[in-house]
């Protein structure tokens, strides 16, 4: 039974110890709580407001994933309503008991309705790309935003039609974290088409402002060749798989996986497993599996290969699986060490176990599966040098 | 002190109330402030050593989880079972009251795996109760008018839905 507040201050035996605890204890336990109830508890008191916003504690509250909880953005690409879901229940309960309409953030300047692409997710924020010529950046749960145009570098492509098609095709997509600066940076290298030269355009959250270059890409990636877009942010550094189009012959040299260093800004290349590096095979993805970067595509014996780099830079540690389902598009490394994905031929959750190569089912299917990110909960704030007087 | 190992010898630790409590040494070692203070210490410790801001009840408890966590830890297979339903049945004996008592106790003598512990277990109770509970437990008291507080509820309105009744 809890003895009333006032009887233990007269009981002298309980006097010294505080009733309240001490910041940083309380700190201590705010590190336990989900994201999304630490939220609710900034109402308790306004020292536990200033502890819960307090800058520092969302970075470390993310950085040591005590409590992590990851959803699931789904967009279908028409004109129903982008959702998202819990992750870590989804498997189990099927997509309508975890799922939460969102709603993608308003932009006043945006007179066209032309649709929002999901790009790639980074600490808690989202990358959208917003039809003519928008990028997005967004926290779906502390709805914080920031809205910048790409205007001058999709310019060459004005009336080709949706920008999405073309950005596939002739550009590459990055947004990323760069520690050393603390900075959120997006990366957009397309080709210019009348001079036929290649830009890199790095866009910084902190200044809120592009700096353009042109680049040399090794190995011309932007003329005809198959980007794996997004890129994939992982180990500060953003990767793409570049493969060779069906129809160039292979002296273009096979697929690739182009990195760009956050920190040292530029590109590096790294290689692919011999075995898959000259063969053509439909357009896969890198995903990133238990902290471990990994290529997947499916291949023409209608099931879906799966190389995962057990050690990073490592070639010899590259390790090839093979999942028995046609257009499997792995989504992430369960605690048991399955990899989880969806089975895009029957719109639903997937499990495969690597011990024993069986593969689950979940229950519960999803009405289109095209664009969709997995991201983990955060709150921590864009930055914002750039503004005066912030709220 | 020949003849007599390490692990054998015993220190005697004082509480507010005076209670004298002896405890092996490879048990002190994980209260470390009271290790920090032998390690300071050029002679031998003999003299019981006063903790002035611990009762007896809550060291009596630290005590009672660190014994009962090295029995668990020494042994040939691993107890983590009974580890598991030990700490379960540690964190409901106690009260609310208790329990912060002990986290400001564990935190003073520098328990680390305890208090971690201790941390997650109020977390669980926490988390999804509502802001009232929370400020009656941790004893603290409102100091938003009602407008900030209203202005605050709507936005993040969204955080409120599944919250547990008292």
């Amino acid at each position: 039974m809890d003895m009333d507040v006032h009887s233990n201050k007269k009981n002298n035996i309980n006097i010294s110890i505080d009733d309240i605890l001490p910041a940083e204890l309380v700190r201590g336990i705010l590190m336990r709580i989900p994201i999304k109830n630490l939220v609710r508890l900034r109402c308790v008191s306004k020292l536990w407001n200033t502890l819960i916003s307090d800058p520092n504690l969302p970075k470390s509250h993310f950085d040591l994933s005590l409590a992590p909880s990851h959803r699931l953005l789904l967009y279908p690409n028409d004109s129903t309503k982008p959702t998202t879901f819990d992750l870590d229940a989804l498997f189990l309960d099927g997509p309508s008991k975890t799922s939460t309409n969102v709603s993608f953030p308003p932009n006043k300047e945006n007179q066209s309705d032309d649709g929002f692409y999901v790009f790639n997710s980074c600490r808690g924020f989202v990358a959208l790309f917003e039809e003519p010529h928008y990028i997005v950046i967004w926290n779906p749960l502390t709805r914080s935003h920031r809205v910048f145009s790409c205007e001058h570098a999709v310019i060459g492509y004005k009336n080709y039609g949706p920008m999405r098609k073309l950005l596939e095709r002739s550009a590459m997509f990055g947004f990323g974290y760069d520690a050393s600066e603390d900075d959120y940076l997006v990366l957009l290298a397309w080709k210019n088409t009348r001079e036929m030269e290649d830009y890199l355009g790095l866009f910084s959250l902190r200044t809120n402002s592009w700096t353009n270059s042109k680049v040399t890409l090794p190995n011309d990636p932007l003329k005809k060749r198959i980007i794996s877009l997004p890129g994939l942010f992982l180990n500060g550094t953003i990767h793409w798989w570049i493969a060779p189009c069906f129809g160039t012959g292979m002296d273009v040299g096979g697929s690739i996986i182009l990195v760009f260093d956050m920190i040292e800004r530029h590109f590096w290349e790294m290689p692919v497993p011999k075995e898959i590096m000259t063969n053509y095979h439909p357009p896969g993805a890198l995903v990133e599996l238990g902290g471990c970067l990994a290529i997947c595509f499916s291949n023409f014996d209608k099931k879906t290969d799966i190389w995962i780099m057990k050690e990073y830079r490592v070639q010899s540690s590259w390790t090839a699986y093979k999942i028995p389902c046609f257009l499997f598009r792995p989504l992430y490394l369960s605690n048991d060490g399955d990899i989880i994905g969806f089975d895009m031929l029957k719109s639903c959750l997937a499990k495969y176990n690597v011990n024993n190569g069986e593969m689950l089912q979940s229950s519960g299917k999803f009405c289109g599966l095209n664009d969709f990110c997995m991201y983990t909960e955060s709150l921590l704030a864009l930055p914002d040098d750039f503004m005066e007087g912030k709220e | 002190m020949s003849g007599i190992s390490d692990t054998e010898r015993m220190i005697t630790l004082k509480t507010v109330e005076g209670t004298l409590f002896d405890v092996k040494s490879s048990i002190a070692k994980d209260l470390k402030t009271v290790q920090a203070f032998i390690d300071d210490s050029d002679d031998d410790v003999t003299s019981p050593i006063p903790l002035p801001n611990v009762f007896t009840r809550e060291l009596s408890r630290i005590l009672d989880y660190l014994n009962n966590h090295h029995r668990f830890r020494s042994g040939i297979e691993k107890a983590d079972e009974e580890m598991a339903r030990y700490d379960a049945e540690f964190a409901k004996s106690m009260s609310h009251e208790e329990l912060k008592a002990l986290i400001l106790a564990a935190n003073y003598l520098n328990v680390k795996d305890l208090l971690e512990f201790l941390n997650q277990t109020v977390a669980d109770v926490i988390q999804n109760k509502s802001v009232e509970f929370v400020r009656n437990f941790f004893g603290i008291e409102n100091d938003y008018t009602p407008e900030e507080e209203e202005k605050l509820r709507n936005e993040n309105e969204w955080a409120f839905n599944g919250v547990e009744q008292d």
